[in-house]
């Protein structure tokens, strides 16, 4: 099989911070990403969207590099950058000229080390963040539902509230929640840093240790309760005045990454709903045809998971027929099994997208080998997990994927359905 | 401690190289350009397709063009749209066509292990093509509802509008498909519109990855010889470079919680002399967070997530938008605010310190679009589509260093002057100019 590991050593600093090194030379560029093991997950009620306004808040000034100076440090020296939260995690990176990598190791340390914010900037990123809201949740179609459809799929607030948060809860976020927040979970030992890119490893890990060695170690957060109970199905109809097309999401709460179940259930929903000559599409979008698109897959967090299908579908099929029609295909699955012809479809794009421009996995980007080192490092507590994920997904047997899909999809057990209704409730047809 | 005040010192630079793809011109006139790389057991496999795109249609089969990209994988003479879908993944691979606004594009790509299999599969599909009349059934269909989808999306309605206010009734106006065009539509257009602009002559195919030229070479000429015929002479009208509609276009929309706010105005194209520095203009503007739009309009008053500006770029004419998603109650304030950017541009020379820093921004991203085989290949590919050299990516980097703020000042002062913009909001209907 022609699957290239990626090279990387791994060090500790006293402090705990672990640090990965992986050089990759393939243009005058390095990535430099810290990834803190923190997440909407670790809000607590009546704070939902904290972990994402703090990372907005991480741009907004430390001890050496003031409100504003964060961005003109990296773009003035040719750099990008950004930050991302989710449910588990939360990352930063600097993507920068290969002569700049002190700079970028450089920020990242002196934010680590010393967080400075004022409430004039707090209340400035509360308003970013209630405008992103607004453009990713509560002006698109189709958005307010799914967020609703997370909080009933899920029984433990963990997992079920969104990571934007709502509005109410935005408002209410202190100064004094960022400090203490900053404190519990922005702690070296709960952090990976990765360098990937062109760059001379034999000096970096010097630099590496000027930089983070003195930054505190802080007692390890308390951990958070992640399970979720077993229970029968539930369904509820959404009207969504911003929404023109019906649509269906149907979703199922299957076990966490990287065991058994959910690599095969990675496969089933590759099968079922990855790209065009995939079942689902194949029946709905082609052969009924009812659906004008139809898409999902099983997520991959360290939790319960949800198995997601969304379909759009034609005004003049029911919803109900549309849960049939899935209801069949996964039957069938389970039932029938799969092709061999079939599993090797799915195995060539297993390798496919290990060698794609894909940010998670793919190994032609420094950022793309970074976040796949980081995530199995905080994910696997295991670096070179990465080196066999794809392994490890192609061994996957048809009978695995068949087995899976009969215990954890076919059937209403840890379903949740909704209907995806246009226009507000009343409002007619 | 006092050391950390300031960041540490540089590592040497290494030097960005920046290749040269082989120009090769098969025997029915389809210009080649290869590219060998082998950074991954991968090929990036893009083609441009000159006069495919949506400013050709006829006024009467207005969606034409896309639909007409959309179902060259919908079968051929020996394969259905599953097989094609099916074998292009069994190669680690996919294939998928597109229609722009003037161009056509296919973008495609496979493990290099299945290169022989992926090139067959893509030449029956680019010169047999079927177009299936029940898969036109569901096309249009989907295409109907997909129009629905698009009409509740903010971000589709501005630049519907947008482009009405920008290009008038000319053909670059163009975004979604005419429904009553939809409706009518069979095999028998989309056959036509294949047949007299999807051809070789005057087309470029890209060639980017891990392969052996000499054998590739010869297999290109295997495959692709029968298919013939030129599409060069097809021309629409030229378009002028006044904006039809300027002013102030409100398009209500029930139900918003945010306004969409587009900003902007016709440019020449990135082939004319003052292109780079109206590029750096803009860049000053709205490129990245350092940039004033992003400074001011968010950092300072929080009136948007997501603020910037661009230059869309056209064989002809490139076109200049500032846009903002913002509060319904802050539209105005931002607008201003946006207005009042674009005007310092035109009224004060970017000071030499904020010139240097947004230079060696764009430098950087020009950088880090030479990483992956994919990204090579759309870098290529912009070569082929706006006409320009081969050397302009080599060239760039002087260009961008040797513009001067004076320069700047002037294309700023010719193209974005406040009575040459049009604005659209989309949102509550109760917005009015004020």
């Amino acid at each position: 099989m022609n699957i290239q590991e990626i090279p990387y050593t791994e060090h500790r600093l006293p402090n705990g911070l672990r640090v990965i090194l992986s050089p990759h030379r393939v243009a005058p560029v390095v990535a430099v990403l810290v990834m803190y093991k923190v997440g909407s997950r670790d809000e607590k009620p009546g704070k939902t969207g904290f972990a994402h306004l703090f990372e907005h808040m991480m741009f907004q000034g430390s001890e050496n590099v003031p409100k504003g100076k964060h961005f003109e440090y990296v773009e003035a020296n040719g750099g990008v950058m950004n930050g991302f939260t989710s449910f588990d995690l939360t990352t930063y990176f600097e993507i920068l000229p290969v002569s700049k990598l002190p700079l970028g190791l450089w920020l990242e340390a002196d934010r680590m080390r010393s967080l400075q914010v004022s409430e004039e900037n707090l209340n400035n990123q509360r308003a970013v963040v209630k405008e992103e809201r607004r453009l990713s949740v509560d002006n698109q179609p189709y958005a307010r539902a799914m967020e609703r459809l997370r909080e009933i799929a899920y029984d433990n607030f963990a997992n079920q509230h969104s990571i934007i948060g709502s509005m109410e809860d935005l408002d209410n976020a202190t100064l004094e929640d960022v400090q203490s927040f900053f404190r519990t979970h922005y702690a070296p030992n709960n952090a990976v840093l990765v360098i990937a890119g062109d760059y001379d490893p034999r000096r970096v890990m010097r630099e590496v240790r000027d930089l983070f060695a003195d930054i505190p170690a802080q007692p390890e957060p308390e951990p958070v309760d992640l399970t979720e109970p077993h229970r029968e199905e539930r369904r509820e109809q959404f009207h969504d005045p911003l929404a023109s097309v019906p649509a269906v999401a149907i979703t199922w709460k299957i076990p966490p990454r990287n065991t058994l179940e959910n690599d095969a259930l990675q496969i089933a929903g590759d099968l079922l709903l990855g790209g065009r000559a995939s079942r689902l599409y194949q029946r709905m979008v082609k052969q009924e045809p009812i659906a004008v698109s139809v898409s999902g897959g099983a997520e991959s967090r360290p939790a319960p998971n949800l198995f997601r299908i969304f379909a759009l579908h034609h005004p003049n099929q029911t919803p109900e027929y549309v849960e049939q029609v899935v209801y069949e295909e996964i039957a069938r699955l389970a039932e029938q099994g799969i092709t061999s012809d079939e599993l090797e479809r799915v195995r060539s794009q297993l390798l496919a997208q290990r060698w794609s421009d894909n940010l998670y996995y793919g190994l032609q980007s420094p950022l793309g080998r970074a976040l796949g080192l980081a995530y199995c490092a905080l994910f696997e507590n295991d670096p070179g997990e990465v080196n066999r994920m794809t392994e490890r997904l192609m061994s996957i047997t048809a009978e695995q994927v068949q087995q899976a899909v009969a215990q954890f999809l076919n059937g209403s057990r840890n379903r949740t359905v909704m209907h995806v209704v246009p226009g507000t409730q009343g409002g007619g047809e | 401690m006092s050391t950390r005040r300031i960041p540490p010192p540089d590592h040497p630079m290494t030097i960005l190289t920046i290749p040269t793809p082989e120009v090769v011109r098969l025997s029915n006139r389809l210009q080649v350009w290869l590219l060998r790389d082998k950074r991954a057991p991968v090929v990036e496999f893009r083609l441009t397709i000159p006069t495919g795109g949506r400013a050709y249609d006829d006024a009467e089969w207005v969606g034409l063009a896309s639909a007409t990209a959309r179902l060259m994988t919908a079968g051929t003479k020996k394969r259905t749209s599953l097989q094609i879908s099916d074998e292009a993944e069994r190669y680690g691979g996919g294939i998928g066509f597109s229609a722009n606004t003037e161009t056509a594009g296919m973008n495609a790509h496979c493990l290099s292990q299945h290169l022989e299999p992926m090139m067959s599969l893509i030449a029956d599909v680019l010169l047999n093509p079927t177009f299936p009349e029940d898969e036109v059934n569901i096309d249009r269909a989907n295409t109907l509802q997909r129009l629905a989808l698009q009409r509740s999306q903010p971000d589709f309605l501005v630049e519907e509008r947008f482009r009405q206010a920008l290009f008038g009734s000319h053909p670059y106006s163009r975004l979604a498909p005419d429904e009553n065009a939809v409706q009518r539509w069979s095999s028998e257009q989309l056959q036509t519109f294949y047949r007299r602009h999807y051809r070789p002559e005057g087309a470029t195919l890209i060639v980017v990855g891990d392969f052996r030229k000499r054998s590739l070479l010869r297999l290109l000429e295997d495959v692709l010889g029968e298919w013939q015929g030129s599409s060069e002479g097809e021309a629409i009208d030229e378009p002028t470079s006044e904006v039809a509609e300027l002013g102030f276009h409100l398009v209500p929309r029930a139900n918003s919680v945010q306004s969409n706010l587009l900003i902007g105005t016709l440019c020449p194209p990135r082939n004319a002399p003052d292109s780079i520095p109206l590029q750096l203009g803009v860049s000053v503007l709205g490129a990245g967070a350092s940039s004033r739009l992003f400074l001011t309009v968010r950092e300072q008053c929080g009136y948007a997530y997501s603020v910037g500006a661009n230059l869309d770029h056209y064989l002809r004419l490139s076109a200049f938008s500032a846009y903002a998603q913002t509060a319904t109650e802050n539209t105005h304030d931002a607008l201003r605010q946006i207005q009042s950017e674009i005007a310092r541009l035109v009224q004060e020379p970017v000071p030499a310190q904020e010139l240097q820093a947004t230079k060696n921004y764009l430098l950087g991203r020009h950088a880090l679009g030479w990483v992956t085989l994919g990204s090579i290949a759309d870098r290529l590919t912009q070569l082929a589509t706006h006409n320009l050299p081969m050397e302009y990516w080599h060239q760039y980097p002087e260009l961008v260093q040797s513009t001067t703020a004076s320069q700047i000042q002037q294309a700023c002062a010719r193209y974005l002057a406040p009575e040459r913009m049009t604005t659209v909001v989309v949102g509550d209907e109760s917005l009015q100019q004020k």
